[in-house]
């Protein structure tokens, strides 16, 4: 696997996302950051500063997710159905290449995106503190300009990088519309493990218990990685946690995109 | 050029169509108004089955369920006396903090809500001391969690031995303030006085961070401003009967004794009755008043 083939294809990926105008996406977001900011104000009795932090990563959130989920789902499979991927296998590129490329480029452009609604939220934060009274910002648990949401979109990021793996994993062996379905049940799976730990609490079956607890070992856990509650009230971050929960996604994302890989190398185009 | 002309047709019919589906949107909402008595509806009713739909958007679920409480509470004090008044305050209150369990104004501003007498509110310091108490079960060292109760059985419940237990108690935890400890004393010492009230809604209103809760405590040193105008005016009226010829007020002011006729704080003239009697109109924004033990 060469490295300058895997960059030549994320290049062309994110190229192609800004073709297929993703960046459209930065435009909702603060036309949702701008329009709710003025509607906030009259309806939540002075939390609009928290409804707004809120308002915001769960954006960047769903924004990201719905680009893994919709661009990564059809990174292999929509080759495939154009039928181009015969003059991509044509070239001097390994399918390892070609595959790890796909998943570097959407993470690239995944980036990219939450760089750029950061750099608008920030500057929402900032237009909010500067029209806000001092006696009212004595309240806010959390400074405007918290170093520390970057870390709560830091952890955005990682969570995405795993959907994107996850949907480009089922992209090379299923359809687009499939792909979708399983990579949003991982994805609901991840943020439904404290569930599966105590699922014994809501069963009497210890089979059933202990399939639960299997799975809850087994699946991503996404939970840890949300830091977005403790972040906006200016609580502390359980960092050993973030830490693990960080490491084991870096291995699970590992797992998935060389499955990736192994499932795309024994596909036959013929 | 042909085709240019075309697509020009076309866009003038789409902008055409906009038009008159506007203005049938109009038309209709004059001759078939939609009802305006829809009952407003709780889809989920267990806080814990919406923490664990919302996913990783709880914080956010939280925020609307917040919102919701605060136009529930708007609407419903402006809707005419009615059965089940208020009736999802405690629910939407219930589900946005325990989507979001640190969200501690939806718990303070929320046992204000809760708490206020009927027709203003619900009347249920009950409910506001469980959601209080919910919230300082999710924070145990917010030391406002505890004056907060304290209030609400020093003002709503008038026990005033358990209100001072609970700003002492708040009074330990960290970043608390000084106040709260004399507050304990106070509360001890002069429990169901007017003057340890005003104290109390005076610490309220100077380390209020959120709007409301400082209109909140404005509002109720307005009112015990007009039970002190109400005891010097009564007064007035005893001493001066005789020289202003007649229990109006108007006779006063002619007689010199009053400057003007007087009025509450916000502007509402007071009532002289008959028999010398100085009461708050019932139509001031201030009432009704509150109530304090004989004497205090």
């Amino acid at each position: 696997m060469s490295l300058s083939a895997v960059r030549k294809v994320a290049v062309a990926v994110f190229k192609e996302s800004v073709r297929d105008r993703v960046p459209y996406s930065l435009v909702i977001f603060a036309v949702i950051l701008m329009g709710a900011s003025f509607l906030m104000s009259k309806l939540t009795a002075g939390q609009d500063f928290k409804v707004i932090k809120d308002l915001g990563l769960a954006t960047m959130n769903a924004m990201g997710l719905l680009i893994a989920i919709f661009i990564g789902t059809g990174l292999v499979s929509k080759e495939v159905e154009k039928r181009s991927i015969y003059a991509v296998l044509a070239k001097p590129l390994t399918r390892a290449s070609f595959v790890v490329g796909k998943f570097a480029g959407l993470v690239l452009t995944l980036a990219v995106n939450l760089g750029m609604m950061t750099a608008a939220f920030y500057l929402m934060l900032q237009y909010m503190n500067l029209t806000t009274d001092d006696w009212i910002k004595q309240g806010w648990r959390a400074p405007a300009h918290d170093p520390r949401l970057l870390v709560a979109i830091a952890l955005i990021g990682v969570q995405l990088t795993l959907t994107t793996a996850v949907a480009l994993f089922f992209s090379t062996f299923s359809s687009p519309m499939l792909s979708m379905l399983l990579t949003l049940a991982v994805w609901v799976a991840g943020h439904f493990s404290g569930d599966l730990r105590n699922f014994q609490t809501a069963v009497d079956s210890p089979a059933a218990a202990a399939i639960a607890r299997a799975l809850y070992y087994v699946l991503p856990n996404l939970d840890p990685l949300d830091v977005k509650n403790e972040v906006v009230h200016g609580l502390p971050i359980a960092w050993t946690s973030v830490g693990i929960g960080v490491a084991s996604i870096a291995a699970y994302v590992g797992v998935l995109v060389g499955g990736a890989v192994l499932v795309f190398n024994r596909r036959d185009f013929k | 050029m042909r085709a240019a002309i075309h697509d020009r047709g076309i866009a003038w019919a789409v902008a055409a169509l906009l038009v008159s589906a506007v203005s049938l949107q109009a038309v209709r909402e004059q001759v078939a108004p939609p009802r305006t008595d829809v009952v407003p509806v709780l889809w989920l009713q267990s806080s814990e089955a919406a923490r664990r739909l919302a996913l990783s958007f709880t914080d956010l679920a939280a925020d609307v369920y917040w919102m919701r409480a605060v136009v529930h509470y708007g609407s419903e004090r402006r809707a005419p006396a009615a059965p089940g008044r208020y009736a999802l305050l405690y629910p939407l209150l219930d589900l946005s903090t325990t989507l979001d369990p640190h969200f501690d104004v939806a718990a303070r501003l929320g046992a204000i809500f809760l708490s206020e007498g009927y027709p203003g509110g619900p009347g249920r310091p009950d409910q506001a001391l469980a959601l209080l108490e919910k919230g300082l079960k999710n924070d145990p060292t917010r030391w406002q969690y505890r004056h907060d109760i304290g209030f609400v059985h020093y003002w709503w419940l008038k026990d005033y031995a358990e209100a001072a237990r609970q700003f002492e108690l708040g009074s330990r935890l960290p970043d608390a303030p000084k106040w709260l400890r004399t507050m304990a004393a106070v509360t001890l010492t002069k429990g169901g006085d007017r003057a340890g009230a005003r104290q109390l809604w005076n610490e309220l209103y100077t380390t209020a961070d959120v709007d409301w809760l400082r209109q909140a405590a404005e509002f109720r040193l307005r009112q015990l401003a007009a039970l002190d105008d109400i005891d010097a005016l009564a007064a007035i009226v005893a001493r001066g009967r005789a020289r202003a010829g007649a229990l109006q007020w108007s006779a006063f002011v002619r007689a010199g004794i009053l400057p003007a006729v007087p009025t509450d704080p916000l502007g509402t003239p007071y009532l002289l009755a008959a028999d010398g009697t100085v009461t708050l109109d019932p139509a001031s924004p201030l009432h009704p008043l509150p109530t304090f033990e004989a004497g205090k």
